[in-house]
């Protein structure tokens, strides 16, 4: 049977001829848009102005600049997954309670907040957070408080951390709701009859559950705030030392365009998220619950 | 089902938190005067007339309709039929698919942006600050969502089977994908596609980078207008959000269509 279906497969093949056309636009697109443009970063990350070598990779770990603006990246990178990572996983445990038909229009609910980010949210957060917001205002009117004079300011690493939290919730959310789903009501209630405590049940059955998939969560979150550009460009003007605005600043910025550095410091950034959707995809492939 | 109200607790307090930025977006944008009450003091429809009313407005959603309507016929014209023949005919080349998909997620729009502007700005294809340069490269931005909801098509219908049956019964390889194979997965390329208008319409990195001030799309112009007019502008992103909820209650109802329609062959069968 395979052998003539491979033979079938074969023949179907060569009579297909001229079937791989399609796939000529596709490749040329492809390569124009996406394999080109990689490789070109990689070239010229080590085709600087002083010829071939690592020199930009070696300006970037020798200026305090580049490597501080890499690591509040990460910090803050860090800092939103872990935040968004919580309040995701507890309200997808949360969910766990609902019907299923009021579970699936609050999941479509929290998937649609997801478009909510970039620009427009920045925006939002500006009406309701600013100098002169909403929040701000009735704050000062109403219960005496001066949000700024006590030292809040959202156009700072604040407000980032703030606004970077909002988009990172509704992912960790959709991320954590399969895994949670697989502990199912079953597993818990056979825990229970066997005299396990509820807290008991979650610290040897149900975190064990959830943790690789809440790891790998993570460095998908990770990943996401760490490649974020616009809502941190809407909120600070470019003003803050973040990896993805210095890397931008590097090729667009017309006082020092330095292409070279641009390019070191974006294979640099790559590597990082090469890095955590490797981890992502080894702990899915041996933790493997509910993905 | 199950006892205790922490679990509603959480869920209202994360909706709450979710979902308050838009109510106040909505509320503002039709808001003459707002600042020391709890809800506006009076309601007006002024900033989206202004809104709709200014031609830099129209220019720039025209622009990011082009845009947003190029790039995904373009995708889905090269993207389905060459999976199509992939699954059916050629299974290695699917390895290629599951590339191009992936490495977008390793290359964020700045890094893509990076790229681009260095191969695009000189020699004999400077296309950078054109259109053209933003077509390709949202070609790519939405290239997973494209492949995986196509894919997903193509393995709920069992496309291979569906086109050995097809060609068995002597139906032409052209006519099996227009006739037999396109019109069963025409609800996922639309949902592809829906999903595609809000990752473009929303798009700003790319655009901010590769054409800026020479080809204005929404995001850009809703960012200069933020410092002209913040009101207006605000009135820009509660519209926005509103198109956002309208395609996904439109995707709801595909998805519901589909259920039901399953349901319904089912029970035929």
């Amino acid at each position: 049977m395979a052998t003539s279906k491979a033979v079938r497969l074969g023949r179907e093949l060569r009579r297909g001829g001229i079937l791989w056309i399609p796939f000529v636009p596709l490749l040329i697109f492809a390569l124009a848009f996406e394999i080109l443009p990689m490789a070109y970063i990689f070239y010229s990350s080590v085709h600087s102005a002083k010829g071939l070598g690592l020199h930009s990779y070696v300006q970037v770990f020798h200026s305090k600049y580049y490597v501080i603006s890499l690591r509040n990246s990460i910090l803050v990178s860090a800092a939103v997954g872990i935040v968004g990572l919580m309040a995701g996983t507890l309200g997808a445990l949360a969910l766990r309670s609902l019907h299923e038909s009021k579970r699936e229009k609050l999941l479509t609910l929290v998937n649609m907040t997801t478009n909510f980010a970039g620009v427009p949210l920045a925006f939002a957060y500006i009406v309701l957070l600013g100098v002169n917001g909403l929040i701000t205002v009735l704050a000062k009117e109403k219960m005496g408080l001066d949000l700024y004079g006590m030292g809040f300011n959202l156009f700072s690493w604040t407000g980032i951390v703030l606004v970077y939290i909002y988009f990172t919730v509704p992912l960790a959310f959709m991320l954590m709701y399969p895994a949670v789903y697989a502990i199912g009501q079953d597993i818990q209630e056979a825990a229970e009859i066997l005299g396990a405590s509820r807290s008991y049940f979650w610290r040897k059955v149900g975190i064990p559950i959830l943790l690789p998939s809440m790891l790998g969560s993570f460095t998908l979150l990770f990943a996401n705030a760490l490649g974020a550009y616009a809502t941190a460009y809407a909120l600070t003007n470019s003003n803050n030392s973040l990896v993805s605005i210095t890397i931008a600043n590097l090729v667009t910025g017309d006082i020092f365009p330095d292409p070279s550095l641009a390019s070191a410091l974006a294979v640099i950034m790559a590597a990082i998220l090469a890095l955590s959707l490797l981890i992502n995809g080894k702990l899915r492939r041996r933790g493997g619950v509910g993905q | 089902m199950k006892k205790g109200i922490l679990p509603k607790i959480i869920l209202v307090l994360i909706f709450a938190y979710l979902f308050f930025p838009i109510a106040a977006t909505i509320l503002f944008s039709v808001a003459t005067r707002w600042s020391t009450t709890i809800l506006p003091e009076g309601y007006t429809l002024a900033y989206y007339q202004k809104l709709f009313t200014n031609p830099e407005f129209l220019h720039a959603l025209l622009r990011t309709v082009y845009v947003s309507t190029v790039t995904i016929a373009l995708s889905v014209v090269l993207i389905v039929p060459s999976l199509y023949l992939a699954i059916v005919y050629y299974p290695k080349l699917e390895k290629f698919f599951e590339f191009l998909s992936i490495l977008p997620f390793a290359m964020p729009g700045v890094i893509l942006a990076i790229g681009l502007i260095q191969m695009y700005s000189r020699g004999p294809l400077r296309i950078s600050g054109t259109s053209w340069i933003l077509i390709g490269s949202y070609f790519v931005l939405i290239l997973p969502y494209v492949y995986q909801a196509t894919k997903n098509s193509f393995r709920t219908i069992n496309v291979k089977a569906l086109t050995e049956a097809a060609l068995m019964l002597g139906c032409g390889k052209l006519e099996t994908f227009f006739k037999v194979i396109f019109p069963n997965i025409v609800r996922g390329v639309v949902s592809a596609a829906l999903i595609s208008v809000s990752v473009l319409f929303g798009e700003f990195v790319l655009a901010n980078l590769l054409v800026g001030d020479n080809y204005e799309t929404l995001q850009i112009y809703l960012y200069k207008l933020q410092k002209a007019d913040g009101h207006i502008s605000n009135a820009l992103v509660a519209a926005y959000f509103l198109v956002i909820l309208l395609l996904s209650l439109l995707m709801i109802w595909l998805t519901f269509r589909k259920e039901k329609l399953g349901a319904k062959t089912n029970a035929e069968s």
